[in-house]
């Protein structure tokens, strides 16, 4: 037990770490929220609440943030597998075309999809000349854009934990299923997909997070006229220089997050006590 | 300055670094503090270019100092400023005007004066600003900005924007942004049929106006080079407000763009410079401020960027165009109103 | 070499391999396999680890597929079939219950799989569990129970769905000593009383025996006997089977002379008299069980110098001083205390009862 307790002592520089840069000014940004004028007041709530364009900012926040986990979940399920039955060389190849990517930045990546989405680019090319559409479609500035975006550059944060999980999975199990008499559809139903559940809470979790809160990707792809709450917040302590809307903003946020972590880690232990 | 404790350096350090972390868009270059010749200056993105290759040589080799620029939106130089006013970093900031008139509310500068900076005497009248409280360095003008591939004839009046034909073709900046002000000015004229000195108080007017450039709208951006690069490669055919010191060095480049001079008027690019109140080492930024309003200066920015020395003993830079009026609006009533045109523009564009 | 199927190759048995082979990355584990199970038959695949005889398991229960070679089940060829359409059921080593599943749920898998009507399934899965003495437990999480129980599970699970064969890969080697001996008794009289055809993959040969009809011993991916326990014991056919199916002693030695069926082979020990048919010179290995010699001079007579008395209640093992190649070994019934180290004895035995084997060159 003792020796324990002194490994938990290693844990101390990050949670110090994280006590002084990351605990410490967000509580100080909570208090903000609540305050006007020194005051505890839950106005800066109602405000934002009751103000229609802000709700649409919310919900269209939330909505992206889910199409995008959904998205990336569908390109990273197969991808997790493929990578969970692959070895040496293929396997590294894998890992590198994962996180090779993270290395480069959204503003470029931003500008190689403007590439693709285009009117005269790439992707309105391909469309054309199989003569699925006869005019280009607009594809720039729009949530489907988005989503795409930030479904590739959140990829894999997704697909990380399905690998890491199904990686782990006995492999005699769907073979012990199979020997049961189980199709390969039943044994992905029954067997695969119920034991990879964590990875894939955790998964989207993490893409939920990432994506409710992502800055940069939507201002770069779909602009000023479909605003996120970041955006919202950016804008408040920036431009309106409204330090308790901003506060305000950030806690709603924060809220989300936090549900997001709680709600998926409940989920996960529930899922994985069986197991 | 250069007495301070290492003790007080990183506790300072430690602090800024969380009040950015608690912010999340500013990054923490601070945290190098300045050395003795180390000059940290807030100037606009769009002037890295410049900045680099210009500014930073010219320094090193007249007054010494090592210059460390923080490319940045005017607000994000302001919200720099107002959250380090205990300890700023910054000694020189170079911003927009309206955005000056917020720094001189939050008492975050501290005047230029002829003693200091000698080279201030020789500025036109009107480049000086509140007794010295900022100058203006530099004055490019702002036009429509146009793919001469897509567009060959150019954009001969501001109505060319709300014309059917330019549906989709067309990005206007952010209010956010200073140039987002020429949109909007430019519809105040349109809406109310006024001259610009009435009409650049006819809001309302305005709004209602831009509200009809929806249709025509692809986008509304707050970072320029994205929606240029659009422009370059024909995706829109215009950008709304766009500016000398941006676009010509990028037409001189042989991109097929160019700066259109719209018949209504065009405005004047509110380029300021001013020194940080108790900002880290006061001479030598003085020292730098009095070379960028200096001739050779002046005349190497204004050559490279296209725009209207502020210097009057220089010749060099980019002409105004010929039979257009040039316009500057009245800074204080937008910088008194700036906060609540962005809320309404912004619900104005939402989709 | 050929199992007692295998000798008349045109009868079909219940399960066929035949000319199977299989190679991993350009390494042959298996060529030309034969192996024949009648229907009904209780058969073991004996052998050390890498002689592939997991592979063969998993060969015929479609996990693997053959590079070479047919299976046919009843006379139906199954090659080509895959895993899940051939009824083949498969008790894992660690028994691979699916741990996101109770007990119940785990038995009914197979049921669920092949569209049992939802009403059959629960009687059927009870009816195995009470086979197995796990009804009590139905409700529970498989990672609750112990390994004994975990194995019991994975038998209902194998069972329920009444395969045409049950293949069972080291079933036992997760379980202790006392409890393994226990479940070998409960699981060969289940299978007898259901008529079930099975295979046994293990490396334990008290266990094969125990277990089985016939047992194939495998080495190096080939079959070195196919027969009865007792035949295996009595009449090893290779030095390899010998040394693994029991204990023996064996000596290296030479053919020194023939005399009609009978040898005479010189040893580091002394002359030893055998029956077979090797030419004078052959370089062979003598073999003899060791409850098959008598602490007293027989037909072979030779003296050994005690190295060890080791008393294990029933019988007490004499080990004898030996070139390191050799082994000298007697097992006498009773507790022998008068027997100690250093002591001169004598190992005797009959003629008949000794085996010789041409050495590998």
């Amino acid at each position: 037990m003792r020796r324990l307790e002194h490994i938990g002592l290693l844990a101390l520089p990050g949670l110090t770490f994280l006590a002084v840069i990351f605990a410490l000014p967000l509580f100080m940004l909570l208090l903000k929220s609540f305050q006007i004028d020194g005051q505890f007041s839950l106005e800066e709530y109602r405000l934002f609440f009751t103000d229609e364009y802000n709700m649409s900012v919310l919900w269209r926040t939330l909505r992206v943030a889910a199409l995008t986990t959904i998205v990336a979940l569908l390109i990273a399920y197969p991808t997790a597998i493929a990578m969970s039955r692959a070895n040496g060389i293929w396997l590294s190849i894998f890992l590198v075309a994962m996180v090779l990517p993270m290395s480069v930045g959204v503003v470029v990546k931003a500008f190689a999809w403007s590439i693709i989405f285009r009117t005269r680019g790439v992707l309105n090319d391909i469309l054309m000349s199989l003569g699925i559409v006869d005019t280009p479609i607009r594809m720039l500035f729009t949530e489907t854009a988005l989503i795409i975006g930030a479904a590739n550059v959140f990829l894999p944060f997704m697909v990380l934990p399905i690998y890491a999980v199904l990686r782990q999975m006995d492999t005699r199990l769907p073979e012990a299923a199979a020997s049961l008499g189980a199709t390969p559809v039943f044994r992905f139903f029954n067997v695969t997909l119920p034991l990879s559940l964590p990875g894939v809470v955790a998964g989207c979790a993490f893409v939920f997070s990432l994506a409710v809160s992502m800055y940069v990707i939507p201002s770069l792809i779909v602009g000023e006229r479909q605003q996120t709450l970041s955006m919202l917040t950016a804008r408040s302590f920036l431009y309106l220089r409204n330090e308790a809307l901003g506060a305000t903003i950030s806690s709603i946020l924060l809220i989300i997050a936090i549900s997001v972590v709680l709600g998926s880690s409940w989920l996960a232990n529930r899922l994985g006590a069986r197991s | 300055m250069t007495k301070r404790t290492m003790g007080d350096l990183s506790r300072r350090s430690v602090l800024k670094g969380s009040a950015y972390a608690a912010l999340g868009t500013l990054a923490t270059p601070a945290l190098l503090r300045a050395q003795s010749s180390e000059l940290v200056i807030g100037c606009a993105g769009s002037h890295t270019a410049w900045m680099e290759e210009i500014v930073i040589p010219h320094m090193k080799s007249t007054i010494g100092a090592d210059i460390l620029f923080e490319g940045t939106k005017s607000s994000v130089n302001l919200e720099k400023m107002s959250s380090n006013k205990d300890a700023p970093y910054l000694s020189v900031v170079q911003m927009d005007d309206p955005v000056m008139i917020q720094a001189v509310e939050a008492d975050l500068l501290t005047p230029i004066t002829a003693d200091a900076v000698p080279n201030m005497t020789d500025l036109r009248p009107d480049a000086v600003h509140m007794d010295g409280m900022w100058c203006n360095y530099v004055q490019p003008w702002a036009g429509v900005a146009y793919n001469t591939e897509f567009a060959p004839d150019g954009v001969p009046s501001w109505t060319t924007l709300w014309s059917p034909e330019a549906k989709g073709q067309l990005i206007i900046p952010s209010l956010q942004n200073t140039e987002g002000m020429w949109t909007l000015f430019a519809a105040a004229m349109l809406g109310s049929g006024k001259p610009f000195s009435e009409a650049q108080y006819e809001i309302d007017a305005a709004f209602a106006k831009l509200e009809e450039l929806k249709p025509n709208l692809l986008s509304v951006y707050t970072t320029m080079s994205q929606a240029f690069n659009l422009l370059e490669q024909g995706e829109i055919t215009m950008l709304a407000g766009n500016f000398s010191s941006y676009a010509l060095p990028r037409k001189n480049e042989g991109v097929p763009v160019d700066l259109a001079a719209p018949s209504e008027g065009i405005f004047a690019m509110p380029s300021g410079i001013c020194l940080v109140k108790g900002g880290p080492n006061p001479e030598l930024a003085q020292a730098y401020v009095n070379e960028m309003l200096g001739s050779d200066m002046q005349s190497a920015i204004a050559d490279f960027a296209s725009s209207v020395p502020a210097n009057t003993t220089v010749t060099a830079g980019a002409i105004i165009p010929d039979g257009v009026p040039i316009y500057s609006p009245d800074w204080a009533f937008v910088a008194a109103n700036r906060r609540d045109w962005i809320e309404r523009f912004d619900k104005l564009m939402a989709i | 070499m050929q199992g007692s199927a295998g000798t008349e190759p045109d009868k079909r048995a219940y399960l066929d391999v035949v000319g199977v082979g299989k190679a991993f990355k350009g390494t042959t584990v298996m060529s030309d396999m034969d192996f024949r199970v009648a229907r009904g038959e209780l058969v073991s695949l004996l052998g050390p680890s890498g002689c592939g005889k997991t592979t063969l398991l998993r060969i015929i229960a479609g996990l693997t597929s053959a590079d070479a070679g047919d299976i046919l089940l009843d006379g139906r060829a199954i090659t080509r079939v895959p895993a899940h359409r051939r009824n083949i059921s498969v008790v894992f080593q660690s028994y691979a219950l699916f741990p996101h599943l109770t007990v119940a749920e785990n038995v009914a898998f197979g049921l669920r799989a092949r569209s049992v009507p939802k009403g059959d399934i629960a009687p059927k899965v009870s009816e195995a569990l009470q086979l197995v003495r796990m009804r009590d437990f139905a409700d529970r999480p498989v990672a609750a129970l112990s390994g004994g129980q975990q194995q019991r599970v994975a038998v209902a699970r194998a069972l329920v769905v009444d395969p045409v064969l049950l293949l069972l890969d080291e079933p036992f080697s997760a379980l202790d000593r006392k409890l393994r001996e226990t479940m070998q008794v409960e699981l060969k009289s289940l299978l007898r009383d259901r008529g079930m055809t099975a295979i046994f993959v293990t490396h334990d040969q008290e266990e094969a025996m125990g277990v089985s009809d016939r047992i194939a011993v495998m080495n190096s991916g080939q079959i070195e006997q196919f027969a009865t326990p007792s035949e295996l014991y009595a009449r090893p056919r290779s030095s390899f089977v010998m040394d693994f199916v029991g204990l023996s002693t064996r000596m290296r030695g030479r053919v020194s002379k023939t005399d009609g069926p009978v040898m005479q082979i010189d040893t580091a020990n002394g002359m030893v008299l055998a029956q077979g048919d090797y030419g004078v010179g052959t370089e062979v290995t003598v073999g003899v069980r060791p409850e098959l010699i008598t602490p007293v001079a027989g037909e072979n007579t030779i003296k050994v110098t005690l190295a060890d008395a080791m008393v294990l209640g029933a019988k007490t093992q004499l080990h004898g001083a030996s070139h390191p190649e050799d082994r000298l070994l007697c097992e006498v019934p009773g507790i022998q205390t008068n027997l100690t180290r250093g002591q001169d004895v004598t190992f005797g035995w009959s003629v008949k009862d000794t085996l010789v084997y041409e050495a590998p060159r």
